[in-house]
């Protein structure tokens, strides 16, 4: 009994101690970070560690970065990357604020994995550092700026807020077995639906993939991407515009899995219903992740991707630093690493993950461009330029907005 | 007259076996499947994949066992130093607004502990208790308390006063008393409600993420991504293991306590 | 001489309001047992005397008064070193305790090695007559032998006083009586100071060298086991002592006269007019024979036989004298011949009359 009582204080002073260590290190003027050049911020790196905050719910990521991205990390600058597991990116943001609110400028999050909606709400809290971006040699080196998809997250604007990690491209995973040839547009596919009932379904919004499937039978039932590039709001007549979305999607619901009655509730589900057998097609918005899924053996050999002629959604995943982070060198310095061509080719390989790299090829060298050309994506993952030429921009969110509440009218409904 | 009770208690056995072992098949067979086939019974192949990421030291699976279970025990010796002394009180002692404090105690089993969570996260951030194993304790001890406190509650209820008097009339003290008379009594009910303790404290997630912000990685924090991950076999293998921690935690409770009064009979009967 | 001293010890307890108990208050209590003396306190239940032996024992605080054991003063000391022991009602041995270890605990509490006390554990069971039992838990004794092993556990200290709380009221008669005779023959081998509670009157007439009738919070009489017995203070003892024969009236010019008027006779002058109520004892009752010489000093009554009831060794006559029923202990051969209807002449010796207040 006794003991216990001399324990808990000691705790106590043990980890109030821990937490005054943690301090020191941010007590290093930062803000000097954007300005200086980068072998300073390398000096400052080393021996810092830094925690990377990030979905934890696969086992190829976090291989990837527990055993391929942390031990080259260690080796090459000293930098000590410890990966946080996350049920859910909302959560990164969720945490953020409370601790802007209580002031805590001592973070133990120096990377946080993100995009899209999760992008635009820090940005909006104002839970980022600042302009990092351009301070990061692989940035300037291998990077195209320009790009449409770099320069803006979802349709918001980057600022250097967060640098590209990887990209994702919407594709449908079917089994070459049950369907030799796939459809090609969205009219296809119904007639598929149609010759397979019970084979084909979606996940029921708001999951993120069962929206951007809707977002292609949007772009490909209403005339093209072209007219969305605008605001929602400028739109006047987007309800009539929208309508033969709708159409399409009540017209095939009677063929879907259980007659449309129901929907899997998540990607995961509808994966898990590919996975058994009991559908013949899936959806993903990882290219490479039906290879990696053969590789483990969930999804059957005769698994293949496809996207539409028409082309296929495409975003890009960022890395960012919160403004109250302990170790912002470091985590400079990971992220630089992790951008680096022998990261992103690395990333690119099923093996460790199958992620599509964020670099313009055309800025490596030839070797550099071979070595990723080498990279066997496996039987299941379409060729690197296959989906280059197929890639369509994002909506922004306040079209998903109107997009997921009408789709609860018109479709899951009745 | 004999057969047919063996029989019956075999069956009930094997009844309680089936119940208790059957939902542990399928977690294992999905936890080594290699492609599993609608509709087939079994795994066309097998595959030690999920279990060599979950045992690999790069997973970092082991120090969140080892977190797991020290808040577990702290957070349970805490309950034990704060339930004693409160089940004493709510025992004996009639006072004014003592249903009030009942009601304090036990308001965790019936509101959800996260509703009180999110409102102590940016206390605790303000006091520097996030990411510390400390804060975590302190957060599941909320949770926690009103099962020890029940339990022990029970074990006081049969503890008459009585009995301490006569250890008094022989000369003990009031720390001669608790150990010798109070302890033993109360040990069935800390047993059972440390067993509450620990469980419960193991198997927080939300709390543990929340308050422990990533840096207090416990088992449930590795294991919760990969179920809604919709990785099977990998929330399987981090089940199994899990289960497995929590038996063998309890386990070692009970042999710790038959050893108890093993000693106790042992020494007398040298005497 | 370690006397034990009770001085003016008193305690109150207000009626609260959510218990229907009625205010209960100990009146102080004067009271001095000599070192190696079996005092009783005898009473009806809630009469206080377990409230008084607890107060002695320190388990209640009083509200005033002192304790004194000789030289020392243990108002302020607290119960565990006070170096009392005290038996209840119920055996309270330690259930994860072996026998032996109940026994020894009082002297575990006093540091004494382990060796030395095992030994006197021992001893002491040998005493109470469990010798070989030692080794074994209480649950494995019967209820007779648990109280046994309290009854040890609480001498092997060797206690200034033993305090004993109805110790034998849960066992069964015969035990009971086994039990009486152990108490009886260690207490005077220990020469122990005890306070023995009790509401039954044989048990506290049997083992007790002097008693303190209780009632209602009051001590009301204290006295060798005869001296109140054949000299009650009032009726309220002579009643709970379970006296026959109480016989309400006046008294006036040294004469007593009952209510109904069937017993009238003169008295000594130094008998007060308070003292209103005759009690004659049963055995001191004589019949008178035919031819026998009037004497000087006793008391005739006539009356007529009501009926007639052997009892263990004697018979007990019940005689009507007006609208009272006297009872009468007569032997064998004075009861012979009467029978019921038949008159009858009787004499007491007026110093066996006992007059007390009313």
């Amino acid at each position: 009994m006794k003991k216990f009582l001399l324990i808990v204080p000691g705790l106590l002073a043990l980890s109030l101690a821990g937490c005054s260590e943690e301090s020191e290190s941010s007590a290093e003027s930062i803000d000097n970070l954007l300005t200086s050049d980068w072998q300073e911020i390398s000096d400052a790196a080393a021996s810092q560690e830094v925690n990377m905050y990030m979905w934890g719910g696969n086992d190829n990521i976090n291989r990837y970065l527990d055993e391929w991205v942390a031990p080259r990390l260690k080796e090459d600058h000293g930098v000590e990357l410890n990966r946080v597991p996350m049920n859910d990116s909302q959560d990164i943001i969720n945490q953020l604020v409370d601790e802007k609110s209580a002031g805590k400028n001592d973070g133990s999050m120096d990377i946080i994995w993100i995009n899209g909606e999760n992008f635009k709400a820090a940005k909006d809290n104002e839970l980022l550092w600042g302009d990092f971006t351009s301070q990061l040699p692989s940035f300037n080196d291998y990077i195209d700026q320009e790009a449409p998809e770099i320069a803006a997250d979802f349709g918001e604007p980057v600022d250097g807020l967060e640098a590209p990690w990887g990209k994702a491209q919407f594709v449908f995973v079917h089994d070459e077995n049950k369907s030799a040839t796939p459809p090609k547009s969205m009219d296809e596919l119904a007639v598929w639906v149609q010759d397979n009932p019970g084979q084909f379904t979606y996940p029921a919004l708001p999951d993120f993939t069962g929206s951007a499937f809707i977002r292609h039978v949007l772009y490909e039932t209403t005339g093209g991407y072209e007219q969305y590039q605008q605001p929602a709001a400028d739109i006047d007549d987007l309800e009539d515009r929208l309508e033969p979305m709708w159409q399409y999607l009540n017209s095939i619901e009677p063929y879907l899995w259980r007659e449309g009655e129901t929907y899997p509730e998540s990607l995961a589900k509808q994966d898990q219903l590919y996975a058994s057998g009991e559908i013949g097609m899936t959806m993903s918005y990882d290219p490479a992740l039906a290879a990696s899924e053969v590789l483990k053996g969930r999804f059957p050999e005769s698994t293949r991707t496809f996207v539409l002629d028409g082309g296929t959604l495409s975003n890009t995943h960022f890395l960012s630093i919160p403004f109250n982070s302990s170790a912002k060198a470091g985590a400079m310095v990971a992220i630089n690493e992790m951008m680096s061509p022998e990261a992103q080719t690395a990333k690119l390989s099923p093996e460790n993950w199958g992620d599509l790299s964020a670099l313009d090829l055309e800025k490596l060298s030839p070797e550099q461009q071979q070595a990723m050309n080498d990279v066997d994506l496996g039987e299941a993952t379409l060729p690197l330029d296959e989906l280059e030429n197929h890639q369509l921009p994002e909506l922004s969110a306040d079209y998903i907005e109107i997009i997921e509440k009408g789709w609860m009218e018109h479709v899951a409904k009745d | 007259m004999r057969s047919p009770r063996r029989l019956l208690n075999s069956i009930l056995f094997l009844l309680l076996f089936i119940v208790i072992g059957l939902p542990f098949v399928p977690l294992i067979l999905s936890s080594v499947s290699f492609g599993w086939q609608w509709p087939n019974v079994l795994p066309d192949s097998f595959s030690f994949r999920a279990w060599e990421y979950v045992l690999a030291d790069s997973s970092g699976t082991w120090s969140a066992v080892g977190t797991s279970l020290l808040v577990a025990f702290i957070v349970t010796a805490v309950n034990l130093l704060l339930a004693v002394p409160a089940a004493n009180a709510l025992v004996r002692n009639s006072f004014r607004g003592k249903w009030l404090m009942e009601a304090i105690i036990f308001a965790p089993i019936v509101i959800p502990p996260f509703v009180a969570v999110m409102g102590i996260h940016l206390t605790f951030l303000r006091l520097g208790l996030t990411e510390t194993i400390l804060g975590v304790v302190l957060a599941h001890i909320s949770p926690t308390l009103p099962y020890m406190v029940r339990a022990i509650m029970i074990s006081y209820n049969t503890l008459s006063v009585d009995w301490e008097n006569q250890a008094r009339m022989l000369g003990a003290g009031p720390i001669s008393r608790f150990v010798h008379v109070v302890l033993p009594h109360l040990l069935p009910g800390i047993a059972a409600g440390a067993s509450l303790s620990i469980l419960i404290s193991l198997s927080q997630y939300l709390i543990t993420f929340i308050i422990g912000s990533g840096q207090v990685v416990t088992l449930p924090i590795l294991l919760f991504p990969f179920i809604s991950g919709g990785d099977p076999a990998i929330a399987s293998a981090f089940s199994l293991l899990y289960a497995g921690i929590a038996v063998l935690t309890l386990l070692g409770m009970d042999l710790a306590l038959k050893k108890y009064y093993q000693n106790k009979k042992a020494a007398t009967a040298k005497g | 001489m370690s006397d034990l001293r009770i001085i003016n010890i008193e305690k109150q307890y207000p009626q609260t309001k959510q218990q229907k108990d009625p205010a209960f208050s100990l009146q102080p209590v004067a009271l001095t047992i000599k070192e190696g003396e079996f005092f009783s306190l005898l009473g009806p239940s809630g009469c206080g005397k377990t409230t008084l032996l607890k107060l002695i024992a320190g388990l209640i605080p009083a509200d005033n008064g002192e304790i004194w054991v000789g030289d020392d003063h243990l108002t302020a000391v607290a119960p565990e070193a006070r170096r009392f022991a005290m038996v209840f009602q119920q055996s309270l041995l330690f259930p994860h305790m072996t026998v032996e270890d109940n026994v020894a605990f009082g002297l575990k509490m006093q540091k004494i090695s382990k060796r030395e006390r095992l030994a006197d554990a021992q001893s002491m069971l040998e005493h109470v007559g469990l010798g070989g039992y030692g080794s074994r838990f209480p649950d494995e004794l019967s209820g007779g032998q648990q109280q046994r092993v309290a009854l040890a556990r609480a001498l092997v200290a060797k206690p200034r006083l033993l305090l004993m709380d109805e110790p034998f009221s849960a066992l069964d008669p015969s035990l009971r009586e086994e039990m009486r005779e152990l108490l009886r023959s260690v207490q005077k081998e220990f020469h122990v100071t005890v306070l023995f509670v009790t509401h039954d009157r044989e048990e506290a007439f049997y083992l007790s060298d002097r008693i303190g009738v209780m009632s209602e919070g009051r001590l009301l009489q204290i006295g060798k086991p005869k001296e109140i017995y054949e000299q009650p203070v009032n009726v309220e003892v002579a009643s709970f002592l379970g006296l026959k024969n109480i016989i309400r009236g006046t008294v006036a010019n040294n004469h007593f006269i009952s209510n109904d008027q069937s017993f009238e006779f003169p008295i000594q002058s130094s008998i007060q007019t308070s003292q209103s109520v005759l009690i004659i004892r049963p055995e001191t009752i004589r019949p008178v024979s035919e031819n026998m010489v009037e004497i000087l000093g006793c008391v005739y009554f006539k009356g007529v036989i009501h009926h007639k009831i052997f009892s263990h060794g004697y018979y007990s006559v019940k005689v009507r004298i007006g609208e009272h029923l006297l009872i009468c202990n007569f032997t064998s051969q004075e009861a012979e011949k009467m029978n019921p209807e038949q008159p009858i002449d009787l004499m007491i010796n007026s110093e066996d009359m006992r007059f007390v207040n009313g």
